[in-house]
């Protein structure tokens, strides 16, 4: 059963985390074997657009904007975000120049991290929500509408708002660190 | 989420915020400066303008353009072993954009857009190794770009570069861009069309140090294209009208490593030209007379590969020249006299095509020099007078060679009886009424129409004696 559990549920996060650092590693060795270096500098502006552009999902579950199958959001959400801190990995390198940029790499590690979580955490939750799934059939919702109010569901159990609490602040500390980086590279760039 | 976790929170981005800006060297600066620079780490507004960038006013407050590599920051003229550059060129530069080729922070150098494989990168990468400081790199990676030079001091290279005096550039401007780079001295591209004539054949007043020493330009004029060209000294043609007369006659002294060491140039004089051109070594008009006496006996030494072996050469000597010349092989003087008795015997072994086949040769033997010459088939030097004298009245071969017909007549066959009787025993009848009997042939005893003769002859043949006709005295055949 633990074999199953660590198996099932371990493994797979651990190996997208792995997946990840070997991903940086190959791009940055990449760049210098072609003498692209200096296009890592740049990296850090299509990552952090592509995480902005993850943000959709939070917007649709907190009903800012009404349009867009959930489901699907939150799959665009954990792709782009896993893009995004690719990039920005990247563009960090493994040199280390100043802490500013460093701490607001180390709270989207973090983030990403949490992230990771929450997806194993939404998966023990629609399995406790499988229960209701009867419930549902009887009051004779199509296959579609049950997904989606499963989903729904899951979303909002107990496990996972729990979750959420912790999320959210780290995102946030994430987003002010990358904000005052990305303000003291407007200040000191080279405009001219 | 509770208040105060929510709390907790801002007051720490509060304190992050205070630290960036209280330490802003610690928390965004790029890497620590250059040596120099250290004392403005702290305030980042030295040097640099917000939302602006870095200002080369700011630089040129302390590093003068004009002072640059004479003088240091603090106005102390550098002395010679502090001076990084022999000739100081920084006073004129363009209004500079210092930080284009001047990089302070550490962390930056990896971002700057000249990749390691510019040539220049290799150029730093080297001197960084040679000084045996591959950590300071960066220090190295100094970019110079002419272009940075006003446009009209671009082309007075003598600002900066010191003037080369010697023979090449004696004569020219000091705009060295119009044979080289910017970037290498070498190779340069010269336009000799920019010297005018006469002077421009005159090669030797620029290149005299460059004029090789060798035999070959000794004596060679001084306009170097009557055998180079411009652009390559080599391939160069070489007119050997130049040398004077005693290196003309000695290829040798300057073509030793080209003399080929086989038995045909063994003995071979210093003067190739006797068989070979002097423009290219194949075709030579090779002259056996300039060979030793040894060599020219025996032809073979040379020419085994091309011996025949055929079987008029089977016994042949090894003087090829007692039958072919020198110059052709096919124009040749065959002596017979060169081949053993028995194969002068059996010509047709040899001539065994040319032999005619007609009537008159179908039976002969093997012996064509019964009747002819060695030297000339015709005319042949057969003596019809062995067997028969011709007179007024035997002057057609048909006369007496009809048989077996007219047409077609024996040459080895003969008739009287055609003319002279008509029956052997009318003829035997006769001559035994004057005593002669055991009469045979008619040409043994007739051999003219003198009957004097015959009767002369039969008289010799009767005492067992061959008789000598007169005409045919000291006559072999």
């Amino acid at each position: 059963m633990k074999n199953s559990l660590f198996r099932h549920e371990v493994v797979p996060l651990l190996a997208m985390f792995i997946f990840l650092m070997g991903a940086t590693t190959t791009g940055e060795y990449l760049l210098e074997m072609f003498g692209f270096v200096w296009i890592g500098r740049y990296l850090g502006i299509p990552g952090t657009l592509l995480i902005i552009l993850s943000l959709t999902y939070s917007l649709r579950k907190r009903k800012y904007i009404s349009s867009g199958n959930p489901q699907k959001l939150l799959r665009m959400h954990e792709l782009l975000t896993w893009l995004g801190a690719l990039l920005v990995l990247v563009h960090a390198g493994s040199h280390f120049n100043t802490i500013l940029p460093w701490l607001a790499l180390i709270a989207m590690v973090v983030n990403l991290i949490s992230g990771m979580i929450g997806r194993y955490l939404l998966g023990r939750s629609r399995q406790h929500m499988m229960a209701k799934q009867e419930s549902y059939k009887t009051r004779g919702l199509s296959k579609v509408e049950i997904d989606k109010e499963l989903f729904w569901d899951a979303v909002t159990f107990q496990l996972m708002e729990k979750w959420r609490v912790v999320h959210f602040p780290i995102s946030f500390i994430f987003a002010v660190l990358a904000l005052g980086h990305i303000i003291s590279i407007l200040m000191f760039w080279e405009w001219r | 989420m509770k208040k105060s976790i929510k709390l907790i929170i801002v007051i720490n981005l509060l304190a992050v915020t205070a630290l960036t800006i209280l330490y802003a060297h610690k928390m965004v600066s790029p890497g620590k400066l250059i040596a120099g620079h250290q004392s403005f780490e702290k305030n980042c507004f030295d040097c640099h303008t917000l939302f602006v960038g870095i200002s080369e006013r700011k630089c040129i407050k302390c590093h003068e353009l004009s002072k640059i590599g004479l003088f240091d920051t603090k106005g102390n003229k550098l002395d010679k072993k502090a001076k990084k550059t022999t000739r100081p060129f920084h006073h004129e530069l363009r209004d500079g954009y210092c930080v284009e080729y001047h990089t302070d922070h550490a962390g930056m150098i990896v971002y700057r857009r000249f990749d390691y494989a510019d040539e220049l990168e290799k150029i730093a990468l080297e001197e960084a190794r040679k000084q045996g400081k591959p950590e300071m790199l960066h220090l190295f990676r100094q970019r110079f770009s002419h272009g940075l030079i006003k446009e009209t001091k671009r082309k007075v290279c003598t600002i900066c570069h010191e003037e080369q005096k010697d023979d090449k550039h004696r004569n020219f401007s000091k705009d060295c861009g119009q044979c080289h780079t910017f970037d290498k001295w070498k190779p340069a591209k010269f336009n000799h069309d920019m010297i005018m004539l006469p002077k421009r054949n005159d090669c030797m007043a620029c290149h005299k140090k460059e004029l090789p020493k060798d035999i070959v330009h000794r004596n060679a004029p001084t306009d170097c294209k009557q055998c180079h060209t411009f652009d390559k000294w080599k391939p160069a043609k070489f007119n050997h009208d130049f040398e004077t007369f005693p290196e003309l006659l000695n290829c040798i002294a300057c073509h030793k490593p080209k003399q080929p060491r086989d038995i045909i140039h063994r003995n071979a004089s210093d003067q190739c030209g006797l068989c070979h051109s002097a423009e290219k070594w194949k075709p030579a008009l090779f002259k056996h007379e300039i060979d030793k006496f040894p060599e020219i006996e025996n032809c073979i030494a040379c020419h085994k590969p091309i011996e025949p072996v055929d079987i008029i050469h089977r016994n042949a000597s090894q003087k090829c020249g007692q039958c072919h010349s020198f110059d052709n092989w096919k124009t040749k003087t065959f002596e017979h006299d060169l081949v053993s008795f028995p194969e002068l015997k059996q010509c047709t072994a040899c001539h065994k095509n040319k032999k005619p086949d007609d009537t008159m040769h179908r039976n002969v033997t093997q012996e064509c020099g019964q009747c002819h010459g060695t030297k000339k088939w015709k005319p042949a030097t057969y003596n019809h007078d062995r067997f028969f004298v011709f007179d007024k009245h035997h002057k057609r071969c048909t006369t007496c060679h009809r048989i077996p017909s007219y047409k077609k007549p024996d040459y080895k066959k003969y008739t009287c009886y055609f003319c002279h009787a008509h029956s052997k025993g009318g003829i035997r009848a006769s001559h035994r009424k004057k005593g002669m009997r055991n009469i045979n042939k008619c040409t043994d005893c007739h051999r003219n129409t003198s009957k004097r003769e015959a009767k002369k002859a039969w008289e010799s043949i009767k005492r067992g004696i061959p008789y000598q006709f007169p005409w045919l005295k000291g006559k072999t055949r």
